[in-house]
């Protein structure tokens, strides 16, 4: 199995998803060897060998890969800003790809499985070398991440050669299914939705005080463009006008943070909207506020939702995503539609009868909802389909 | 002679508009004109305009043996008087031919038996005036919002002077007794007609179901169910909008209608009745004790459709709050919204009972979700609260 990160070391859904989904899989009797960049770190699980490509044989430097080229992953502490990417990006990519085509080449498998653009190529390099079926899975595609606007062609390239030379392909919904046989004309026949799952367990109410007794509207994610955060800023203005009592925190980071700051001080609400940074421990967060918004642009799936709702927290998310194809005790919007998303926002602080409502089914809603055997179950059934 | 009764409920309830937090104060209006009027055409066109001219071409057909019964809301009458005044029309002519006869029910075709009962009374004295001044009949038989009965409102019923009352044949108040007799309210001179929900959900429900047994429904084949039905009377009770609307036209559903009537009357011992005309000739068999709200909706025949989860439960509170304010302010346009407001599929619009009954619920559902329905419909009363308070300052200074 390929991907470019897993916990400890993440920046988004991806290793959150990783590590739920490989452990699963692994107690169904599967072997899994996970090839992912150098972290520098040693990452120890007792249910997966994780090989991390050294690029020292050939750079000197460790990897720094993350799909998002927008975001300056570990910025603040890591990263000089001096260092931007580009041909240098593309470089990197390659090179891990080359070092994982040596590392694979040598391990004996029956299905190779690749997560996101970044390992495409070592895949297709190991399907012909080892002469076994490529499965990729896609979390997002390059349209999801530049919300449309100015998507790379480069990048673009190698997510369709992937898919193409794919023999299955998993998306986490029905929404991204679309994208890949619209966009990237894929036969529909050979991808198959499998929705992400939540750990229920490590996503849970926690009992803790608020520090004031405003109401508070939460964003969880990267601060992108493809999150569709200016919407919620800009709802926020709205919501402020009717009701003055409400905060609207944001956690994560993300090359938007500039320009978010920059509007919310633009329009007159900066003493009501912190910026909290990136968190590792979101519950927290999920456990103090009253509405969580999810208004990304286009959102393959959208796991935070799912754990804002285990957190018993009302839900309102867009109609681009596709967790909004799985959840029915929510409250939905487009993306642009500002004055809905306040209209909601309002709504749910305004009618405590409605908060309780879409809490409690909420509630009912995700203890029904799929963990990650069910999703392992799913992807072996992809795996079979396709072993020779 | 076996009776067959059947009976249509005609409505369509005034849609609220897209109403936002945003909107409270505004003085936008609550109902969107230009969606009602869409909504409202396409049933005509899809069902009344059709339905009407069938049933009158089948009344001349069969001399007048063919017999209906119909309740029209008070909503719907004042919307096909500004759109659609011709569907008046058809409808008054087959109550004019004498084959066709008017139920009462409340005029805005609400859960106001909930509210108290003197806005209960109200409502359907105002809809027994509609009745008289629109179609001159004076109707005899009462047909509560979605067949909600019980004992407390049989009392009331009897006590404004009606016959009869027409509720759902459901084992839960029958036990082992069949509906297809005629019965008498407990301790009221109230004469009950009770639907027969097999048949009446067969077509109402089944007629195009594929993975039914039965499919397809045709009409020699329904009309020997009902000549081979046990009893006195059979009542065929159903939203009247199943004919081209619920079933499209496709399904074959006036084809069915068109030959029912023919092939029914083939059996010697079966004969259409008017309502009155049938508590008339039949005794009743019993007394029926309902203790317990009952009503025609899902699978569970009780107001849970209406009001059973919180979201329903306040809004409903919310509007039953204001009967005193409403009624002490006298202003007839406020009174009117309130009551507009009242009407049950507003609530039905609320309901989270998503599965197997939930899927109905989706069908007849303008909203995405049950929560849109209801933050829509507390924007509205938030704002009806806000002129009624203004209403009630302007009164202070001029008085």
């Amino acid at each position: 199995m390929l991907g470019w990160e897993f916990p400890p070391f993440k920046s988004g859904g991806l290793g959150t998803y990783l590590l739920g989904f490989t452990k699963a899989l692994s107690s169904l009797n599967t072997k899994i060897t996970f090839i992912m960049p150098y972290t520098g770190k040693s990452i120890k699980y007792d249910f997966i060998d994780i090989i991390q490509a050294n690029g020292v044989e050939f750079f000197g430097v460790s990897s720094k890969l993350t799909p998002y080229i927008t975001l300056p992953v570990e910025s603040k502490y890591k990263r000089s800003i001096d260092v931007i990417y580009g041909w240098h990006f593309f470089d990197e990519v390659r090179y891990y790809n080359n070092r994982a085509i040596e590392i694979g080449s040598k391990i004996d498998c029956d299905i190779i499985h690749c997560h996101d653009w970044m390992t495409y190529s070592a895949g297709i390099a190991l399907k012909r070398v080892l002469k076994k079926p490529l499965v990729v899975t896609i979390h997002s595609t390059e349209y999801d991440r530049t919300g449309n606007l100015f998507p790379n062609t480069e990048i673009m390239h190698i997510e369709r050669l992937g898919l193409l030379e794919a023999d299955a392909i998993i998306t986490v919904s029905e929404y991204e299914k679309r994208q890949l046989v619209d966009r990237y004309g894929i036969n529909p026949n050979k991808i198959t939705v499998i929705y992400n799952a939540i750990d229920l367990d490590k996503y849970k109410r926690m009992n803790i005080e608020k520090m004031f007794n405003d109401k508070i509207v939460l964003y969880v994610g990267r601060l992108t463009i493809q999150k569709g955060v200016e919407f919620f800023i800009d709802a926020a203005k709205k919501v402020l006008e009717k009701n003055k009592n409400v905060r609207f925190v944001i956690v994560g980071t993300g090359d938007q943070m500039p320009y978010l700051m920059q509007k919310s001080v633009d329009l007159e609400i900066a003493d009501r909207i912190h910026f909290v940074g990136f968190e590792s421990d979101v519950s927290k967060y999920y456990s103090i506020a009253d509405v969580f918004v999810m208004p990304s642009v286009s959102e393959p799936f959208g796991l935070t939702a799912l754990e804002a709702l285990a957190c018993e927290v009302p839900v309102i998310i867009s109609k681009q995503s596709g967790v909004s194809e799985v959840i029915r005790n929510c409250l939905k919007i487009d993306f642009w539609d500002v004055n809905g998303l306040a209209n909601k926002i309002l709504a749910l602080l305004s009618y405590k009868p409605l908060n309780e409502e879409l809490k409690e089914r909420a509630k009912a809603e995700i203890l029904r909802y799929r963990n990650w055997n069910d999703v392992a179950k799913d992807c072996l059934n992809v795996y079979y389909s396709v072993a020779r | 002679m076996k009776k067959i009764c059947l009976y249509f409920q005609v409505h369509q309830p005034m849609r609220i508009g897209n109403y936002s937090f945003f909107d409270i104060g505004s003085g936008k209006s609550y109902f969107d004109e230009d969606k009602n009027k869409a909504y409202l055409e396409r049933v005509v066109r899809k069902c009344y305009e059709p339905t009407n001219n069938l049933i009158l071409e089948l009344i001349n057909k069969t001399d007048g043996l063919l017999k209906v019964n119909f309740s029209i809301t008070g909503t719907l009458i004042e919307q096909l008087e500004f759109y659609s005044p011709r569907t008046i029309e058809s409808f008054a002519a087959l109550v004019e031919s004498g084959c066709a006869e008017l139920f009462s029910e409340t005029y805005y075709h609400s859960l106001s038996f909930l509210i108290s009962e003197r806005e209960f009374r109200e409502q359907v004295k105002l809809h027994r005036k509609k009745i008289k001044s629109v179609f001159g009949v004076k109707p005899k038989i009462f047909r509560n919002t979605e067949a909600v009965y019980n004992n407390d409102i049989a009392k009331i019923v009897a006590k404004l002077g009606f016959k009869g009352a027409i509720t759902e044949g459901s084992e839960r108040i029958l036990g082992w007794r069949s509906p297809n007799y005629l019965y008498k309210a407990k301790g009221e001179n109230l004469m009950l007609l009770l639907r027969n929900y097999r048949l009446s959900d067969d077509v109402a429900f089944r007629f195009s179901e594929r993975n039914w047994v039965e499919y397809p429904l045709t009409a020699d084949k329904y009309a020997s169910w009902i000549a081979a039905t046990q009893g006195d009377c059979v009542n065929i009770f159903m939203d009247y909008e199943t004919f081209g609307e619920h079933q499209w036209p496709e399904t074959g559903i006036f084809e069915f209608l068109r030959y029912l009537p023919l092939e029914i009357l083939k059996y010697k011992d079966c004969e259409f009745s008017c309502a009155s005309s049938l508590i008339k000739k039949l005794e009743p068999k019993d007394e029926i004790d309902v203790p317990h709200f009952l009503s025609w909706a899902d699978i569970d025949r009780d107001l849970s459709a209406w009001i059973e989860n919180k979201i329903q439960l306040h809004a409903f509170n919310e509007i039953r709050a204001l009967e005193g304010k409403i009624k002490r302010n006298k202003d007839p346009k406020l009174l009117h919204n309130w009551r507009l407001l009242q009407t049950s599929d507003h609530f039905y619009y609320m309901c989270t009972k998503w599965f197997a009954d939930g899927d109905v619920h989706k069908y007849f559902n303008p909203y995405e979700t049950p929560y849109d329905a209801y933050i829509n419909y507390l924007n509205a009363i938030s704002d009806l609260k806000m002129r009624l308070g203004a209403s009630a300052e302007q009164q202070a200074h001029t008085h």
